[in-house]
């Protein structure tokens, strides 16, 4: 049996799955700023009479680490900088103790200067003075080489509890989100510490002895443990959580367009032949741009209980969310209560919300029936404007090769899987609006948490060789290598493959059911005075993002 | 440090084509370029945006070339793009989508003449001035100056605009005396209808940083406040830079950056430059900063010196000369066509061009028609060693009626005898016809 858990604003969901099948499932509200304890309060009791040996995996989507972010709950670090030349250090500027020292590495990752010593006498003094204990060491190129990294943490191994380096977060190129990323790992990590030692006490406690996996912003699981090093990853695990789900229920194989209407957001995805769209760079959280791998998603303010409101004399949707629904027993006139009244059926606190519907009516000139008929359009209306927006973005994505640019592949919806509470009574509109046939799948209450129980491990990793320098590096491994000047396109292949198996199986995956990808390579002469001096190659690999076998025997109706 | 400004950037490596294995215009030259770009995360920048290129017409092309014997036999599609690229960035600025521009694709393009039998110095199609020209097509006749900061003559730009007094051009070179294509000399002023509209600076090999953002300051700055253009275009050449391989000059990325800030183009096309892992990430990254209003103060090289950029007082005094001589002929030019082309009506002058890159030696004659009314009419005769063997004919953009009605005649006319084909660019009815 696989245990998946979502946290979500307002609640948490959790189920066990069984061949296929849910077997149970217990949906809670969300009591407590304590992330353990719900956690805790909804497994004990999902797992109550249940066997506890016959649990195999545990999967949670926490909002632990988003929260922290986004509540500014940060621990107190110091970050250690490496600019080296480009962009003046005005850049780089974080609420939290920074010291730039001197040096660079450069972008063939060659260390031309080196820092100073008297640079880290400094800082030594400094961290002992502001008592500080979390570390984050970044240094521009640390992906090319991660010397410098290496070099400071062997420093002040000794000086501090933990230690966040730059060329760890992803292989991408970025120093300013390398930075910022680095920062919140840094930042996080004695929370999420926290965090890890009450669960893993706790669960001892009810005797679960399984592994625990926490779910990512990329739709994949690391074990616990792992996202000890790298708790930022787990941050915007939900929209992820409900991706995945939304997958396992309508295993399109076409492009199609995903919404998930929630409470306070609706949040929507692109599917590519079926699988899901990556962003380029990586999540933006709280103004921070990160390198963190995340899935295409895109949240709108505007749900099922946004508020109903009127500014100038124009009736508004959200983007704030108040309270819930009049019909749930909430105190403002939302989404839901508009979809509720146009069913023309009776439901509870009907002439409460004929009232705060006749209160904007009357002053807009409407009747009541045509202002709801009214949000109900507008609510579309932002729907499709966003939709679109995106998929221009998507559609004109960059691209570095002639072949690419001949081709312009796009992508072109050819249906809508919707979940959500409100997704039924939005199915006829959203038809009509997008002209594509639009799919509720069954159980999608669950989709969040089943997304999270059917997610797999992933990782990413990204090579360079140089064969010029005889130089190959591997930066989210931390491998830095010689090559001899004959060393191949397919040796580089062969060897990152190896290398992403013996890493996908480390974090836990199943070797039946797994597959390995080369996404990216490139290989380039390199060309000194007409003559070849050496090859310089690219690649990237990544375990194929999708879900669990068991997704196969889900019942999607 | 001047304000932010809104840059769009097309940055297309073209990672599929190559002129050869081994040609330094190769797939690998803006690789570490983008890598640069992508570290320091210039793609998150709000003020700048990102572009794809898109593809040329042939009628874009058509307006500035004579391509001969078959466009596809010549034209490559990363030159399209490259072409087409530019035209995206200018249209971008002239929408007021951005600011500024900056079109960093391959191959260059200010080698390519109005006449285009094959490749030069890694040029088939001069970039800048189909940009220009379509640009033209869409807003009118616009006066333009064209600032080729590449190592090597623009000879390709020249000759394109040798006649038209509404584009300025200005080239800053190494000497032709000491570098290929061994053209761009002071008295090369322009034909008779824009005389002293073309301006070059040889410059002395090892001009250092002093010299080039003196040039700029006392010489293309006032003549630029004189000319008053609607449009400033940088053909943006990285290879006056102190490591470049293939020149002898004492320039750095600082510097680039510095006077693209002076220089304040609208739009800047990058040319050529080779030394594509010491320079060009700098460079590019320098001049994105200065178009965008960012600080560049910090964009340096890892291996420089200030020894690297200085230049000796020979080379002061001689550029001193230089620019007082150039300057005589930009504030006399009148006198100065009055002289040279008095009781002539048509101008013929005779041109040896070199196809470096594809092997081809042509022969040219090129008359230019003196005109009261407009520019003039222009009639080129044009042979080579492949046995090709055109006439071609432009009407320019503010050809007087009767200078388009004798081009049009000249076109229709003419006896077909031993050429190939006759060639008509006709720019005022936008109309490009061959027989």
């Amino acid at each position: 049996m696989i245990l998946g858990l979502d946290m979500g604003g307002t609640n948490v969901d959790a189920l066990l799955i069984k061949d296929g099948k849910i077997v149970k499932k217990v949906t809670k509200e969300i009591e407590s700023d304590d992330a353990f304890k719900t956690i805790f309060t909804t497994i004990e009791s999902l797992i109550k009479a249940v066997d506890l040996k016959k649990i195999t995996t545990i999967n949670l989507s926490t909002t632990i680490a988003t929260n922290a972010i986004l509540l500014n709950k940060l621990a107190n670090i110091a970050l250690i900088v490496q600019t080296g030349p480009g962009l003046t250090k005005e850049y780089f500027k974080v609420a939290a103790k920074t010291f730039f020292i001197s040096g660079y590495t450069d972008h063939r990752g060659e260390v031309t200067k080196d820092y100073q010593k008297e640079e880290i006498e400094t800082i030594k003094k400094e961290l002992k003075k502001n008592n500080i204990t979390n570390l984050a060491i970044v240094s521009k190129f640390s992906t090319r080489n991660n010397s410098t990294e290496m070099n400071l943490k062997n420093i002040f191994k000794r000086d501090v509890e933990n230690i966040t380096l730059g060329h760890q977060m992803s292989g991408k190129l970025n120093f300013p989100r390398r930075f910022k990323t680095s920062y919140l790992n840094a930042s996080i990590k004695p929370l999420f510490k926290k965090f890890y030692d009450n669960i893993l006490t706790a669960f001892e406690g009810l005797g679960i002895t399984c592994p625990l996996n926490i779910l990512k912003a990329d739709g994949g699981i690391i074990p616990l443990k792992e996202a000890l090093k790298l708790p930022v990853e787990s941050i915007f695990s939900g929209p992820s959580a409900s991706l995945m789900g939304m997958l396992a229920l309508s295993k399109t194989k076409k492009d199609a367009l995903l919404l998930d209407i929630g409470g306070t957001t609706t949040d929507i995805f692109f599917l590519k032949k079926g699988e899901p769209l990556f962003l380029r760079a990586g999540i933006e959280i709280k103004g921070n741009k990160t390198l963190i791998r995340a899935l295409y998603s895109k949240s709108l303010p505007l749900g099922g209980d946004s508020l109903i409101k009127m500014v100038k004399n124009e009736v508004k949707i959200g983007p704030e969310r108040l309270d819930k629904a009049l019909v749930f027993g909430g105190k403002y006139l939302t989404v839901t209560d508009i979809l509720f009244y146009l069913t023309k059926k009776t439901f509870p606190y009907r002439s409460l919300v004929v009232k705060e519907l006749a209160k904007l009516s009357v002053s807009l000139k409407l009747t009541n029936d045509d202002l709801a008929e009214l949000i109900k359009a507008k609510f579309l209306s932002k729907i499709k404007k966003a939709v679109n927006l995106e998929l221009s973005l998507i559609n004109n994505k960059l691209v570095y090769k002639i072949a690419e640019l001949l081709k312009g592949e796009t992508l072109v919806p050819e249906e809508m899987i919707v979940v959500g509470a409100p997704a039924r009574s939005f199915k006829k509109g959203l038809e009509e609006s997008f002209k594509i046939p639009v799919i509720i799948p069954p159980n999608y209450e669950v989709a969040n948490a089943l997304g999270a129980a059917l997610a797999k491990p992933t990782t990413a990793l990204s090579m360079l060789v140089n064969t010029k320098r005889r130089k190959m590096s591997i930066p989210e491994l931390s491998i830095y290598r010689n090559v001899d000047f004959n060393y191949s396109l397919k040796e580089a292949k062969r060897y990152l493959l190896k290398e992403l198996l013996k890493e996908a199986l480390r974090l836990g995956a199943d070797k039946e059911d797994l597959e390995l990808e080369i996404i990216e390579e490139e290989q380039f002469n390199m060309v000194e005075g007409f003559y070849t001096s050496g090859k310089n190659m690219r690649l990237k690999a990544q375990v194929k993002p999708g879900l669990r076998k068991e997704s196969e025997f889900i019942n999607v109706g | 440090m001047s304000v932010k400004k809104k840059l769009g950037i097309i940055l297309f490596p073209a990672y599929d084509w190559e002129i050869s294995k081994t040609h330094p215009e190769r797939k690998e030259r803006l690789l570490y370029t983008q890598d640069q770009i992508f570290e320091e995360g210039l793609g998150d920048f709000e003020n700048i945006v990102f572009y794809n290129p898109k593809i040329a017409s042939e009628k874009a092309l058509k307006r500035v070339h004579f391509i001969h014997p078959k466009l596809e036999n010549i034209v490559t599609k990363s030159h399209l793009i490259a072409a087409g690229g530019a035209i995206k960035c200018l249209d971008l600025v002239m929408r007021k989508e951005v600011n500024k521009a900056f079109s960093i694709t391959r191959p260059p393009g200010h080698h390519a003449m109005r006449v285009t039998y094959g490749d030069r110095g890694f040029c088939i199609l001069n970039n800048e001035a189909i940009m220009i020209e379509a640009i033209r097509q869409k807003y009118g006749n616009l006066k333009v100056a064209i600032i080729d900061t590449d190592c090597h003559h623009g000879d390709g730009t020249e000759n394109i605009y040798y006649n038209d007094p509404n584009t300025l051009f200005i080239s800053l070179h190494q000497d032709g005396r000491t570098l290929y294509p061994g053209t761009g000399f002071l008295d090369d002023l322009g034909g008779p209808g824009a005389y002293g509209y073309n301006i070059n600076i040889p410059l002395p090999p090892k001009t250092g940083e002093e010299g080039f953002l003196m040039v700029l300051e006392h010489l293309i700055l006032p003549i630029l406040a004189d000319f008053e253009p609607d449009l400033i275009i940088n053909s943006a050449g990285q290879d006056n830079h102190y490591s470049d391989p293939l020149t002898m000059m004492n320039f750095s990325a600082h510097g680039y950056a510095k006077l693209t800030d002076k220089l304040n183009p609208d739009v800047a096309v990058l040319e050529g430059g080779y030394s594509i892992e010491g320079a060009l990430p700098y460079i590019n990254l320098g001049i994105i900063l200065a178009l965008a209003g960012l600080d560049y103060s910090n964009v340096v090289e890892p291996d420089f010196e200030s020894e690297k950029v200085s230049q000796s007082v020979e080379v002061t005094n001689y550029l001193k000369k230089l620019m007082e001589e150039i300057h005589y002929n930009w504030k006399n030019k009148e006198k100065l066509a009055l002289k040279k082309f008095q009781n002539k009506s048509y101008i013929t002058e005779e041109k040896n061009i070199y196809y470096d890159t594809s092997n081809i030696s042509e022969k040219q004659t090129i008359t230019y028609k003196k005109c009261d009314y407009c520019s003039g009419l222009i009639k080129i005769t044009s042979k080579n060693n492949r046995n090709d063997k055109i006439l071609a004919i432009t009407i320019p953009l503010d050809a007087c009626r009767e200078c388009e009605k004798e081009g049009e005649n000249l076109y229709h006319n003419s006896a077909k005898g031993d050429y190939d084909n006759i060639y008509l660019q006709n720019r005022i009815k936008d109309q490009y016809l061959k027989r």
